[in-house]
């Protein structure tokens, strides 16, 4: 069989998209907190599940179920700010410490979903499984199309929010310099929890669409986790565009090279894209080298 | 207008300052001068809530303000630019003059706020959209001053704005300093490490050791023998 280019791409651009909301709201929350919240990958899970609850069990309308889905995000981030990372901060804990806390809280949210929903994996069913569409010879589904539509306007509007509104603005300021940001009368904690309430609305985003195209399964958040943070890395920490990139990247990286080695490597491939990166160019694609001033 | 009495501070348990007296007054520049970790800078730090005040007040215009907090005090017209990174460096120089400028609510008098910084520092103006880490050392202060200038104040804190820069640009930022004083009618505090510059640009000078001020003057006290000596000397 000839190299399938358009669906690897097709493929790519399908994960790439999913990759890539989580790895803006991961690198959201790290830069105005500086910490790696892993949990994050929790909340996207939980989201997942909080969809198959509303819609598939409590049969609430599609529309309604989304956005208590992404609201209820929100407020598991908010709250695992509150309870756990700002308390934790106020004692001047060290990032060793936020991670582990952050690797707690994922344990914890994943181990609770399985407590509640067993370890048998759930199907949404929003649409019966349709043929799909030939788009320059890949085959697409609509609700995958759909999904990599409503990923790329989240992202652009996400971009923009960022850059053109004052709120956008003053998270930017946040990650950029905390102590002058209080200085100049912004208030870091408060930016910083609101940081935690967008990221995770768009983990909850993340995780409905991942519950619409896969099956859900209680440890599918560290997975997840794992590629929106080689996402954020490769394309550069601190860079909504370079985020996204990397996302897409680790996407293609992953279908491409799994046409060449068994499906079991997929991980594996992320892994070296990342080392790859972490030792050549450590500040992601996007990444700019700053010349300090002090 | 600013009256710091009797103040020790410091950070947690370690007390840097010992019992400090200072004082500013309406439309004057005072400057902080002393060998490094004399407490210049917490001085600064202190009047802006950055510190652990355990004696003595700081009153501004008559008002204690020793519990405020940061938003109060800009409330009240205190701005302070500190030290090493000035800026929002991946912000650009529109957004960093934004955020001084974030609490006036009007339209046409933010605009008119900025032209009127565009007239002090007109090199601001034709960089807007450039982000603040590319400008270079001079116009990195000029950008945090300008910053500190929108919050419109009636004190600066400024600590030592002259590092980094070469004796032409630091000559160049006390010329400006003088000139926004007179011009915008704002007191300065200044942490400043030359200590002839200070002396000579400052209406008065205090001279900080060990956390202590052991003399105050007006220029004349660049004549004084232990000035001399120890500060012009090249000792520090």
């Amino acid at each position: 069989m000839s190299f399938p280019i358009a669906q690897l791409l097709a493929n790519s651009l399908i994960i790439g998209s999913i990759y890539a909301l989580v790895a803006v709201g991961f690198s959201l929350i790290y830069s105005t907190n500086r910490f790696v919240h892993l949990a994050h990958g929790a909340t996207v899970v939980a989201a997942g599940y909080a969809l198959y609850s509303t819609f598939t069990l409590l049969h609430l309308p599609f529309i309604l179920a989304c956005i208590l889905t992404i609201a209820l995000s929100s407020v598991i981030g908010f709250l695992m700010f509150k309870a756990i990372y700002e308390p934790l901060q106020k004692r001047k804990s060290s990032t060793v410490i936020m991670l582990i806390a952050s690797i707690g809280l994922l344990t914890l949210i994943e181990n609770l979903i399985l407590l509640f929903f067993g370890a048998d994996v759930k199907t949404i069913g929003l649409l019966e499984v349709r043929q799909g569409i030939n788009i320059a010879g890949a085959i697409i589904t609509p609700l995958q199309i759909v999904l990599v539509l409503t990923s790329l306007t989240l992202l652009t509007v996400f971009y923009l929010f960022m850059k053109k509104t004052t709120l956008g603005r003053n998270l930017r300021a946040v990650a950029d310099h905390k102590e002058l940001a209080s200085i100049m009368g912004l208030n870091p904690t408060r930016l910083m929890a609101i940081s935690f309430i967008i990221g995770s609305a768009l983990a909850g985003i993340a995780g409905i669409l991942i519950a619409l195209e896969q099956n859900l399964d209680p440890s599918m958040g560290t997975d997840l986790m794992i590629k929106g943070f080689s996402g954020a890395i490769v394309g550069g920490i601190y860079s909504v565009p370079g985020s996204i990139l990397g996302s897409y990247l680790v996407g293609t990286a992953e279908n491409v090279g799994t046409w060449f080695l068994p499906s079991g490597y997929k991980n594996a491939i992320t892994f070296t894209l990342l080392f790859l990166f972490l030792l050549l160019r450590p500040k992601g694609i996007f990444g700019v080298d700053k010349g300090v001033r002090e | 207008m600013l009256t710091i009495q009797n103040l020790s501070a410091g950070y947690g348990e370690l007390e840097i300052l010992h019992n400090v007296n200072v004082k500013v007054n309406d439309d004057e520049i005072v400057a902080l001068i002393g060998p490094n970790g004399a407490g210049k800078s917490t001085i600064l730090k202190s009047i802006f809530a950055l510190t652990t005040i355990t004696h003595g007040t700081i009153t501004f215009n008559a008002e204690e303000i020793t519990q405020c907090k940061t938003h109060q005090l800009l409330e009240r017209g205190i701005s302070y630019v500190p030290q090493g990174r000035i800026n929002f460096g991946d912000l650009t120089i529109s957004e960093n003059l934004a955020i001084g400028g974030k609490d006036i609510v009007e339209k046409q008098e933010y605009s008119e706020r900025l032209a009127h910084i565009f007239t002090l520092f007109p090199v601001l103006k034709t960089k807007l959209s450039h982000t603040a880490f590319s400008l270079s050392g001079g116009e990195q202060q000029m950008l945090a001053l300008a910053r500190a200038l929108m919050q419109k104040p009636k004190l600066l804190l400024l600590d030592e704005p002259t590092l980094g820069l070469s004796p032409k640009l630091q000559k160049e930022l006390f010329t400006l300093l003088q000139h926004i004083r007179n011009l915008e009618h704002v007191s300065i505090l200044i942490v400043e490490q030359n200590a002839k510059k200070a002396i000579e640009s400052a209406d008065r000078t205090y001279l900080l050791e060990n956390g202590s001020i052991i003399m105050e003057g007006g220029k004349e006290i660049i004549e004084n023998p232990k000035i001399q000596q120890v500060y012009l000397g090249g000792s520090y």
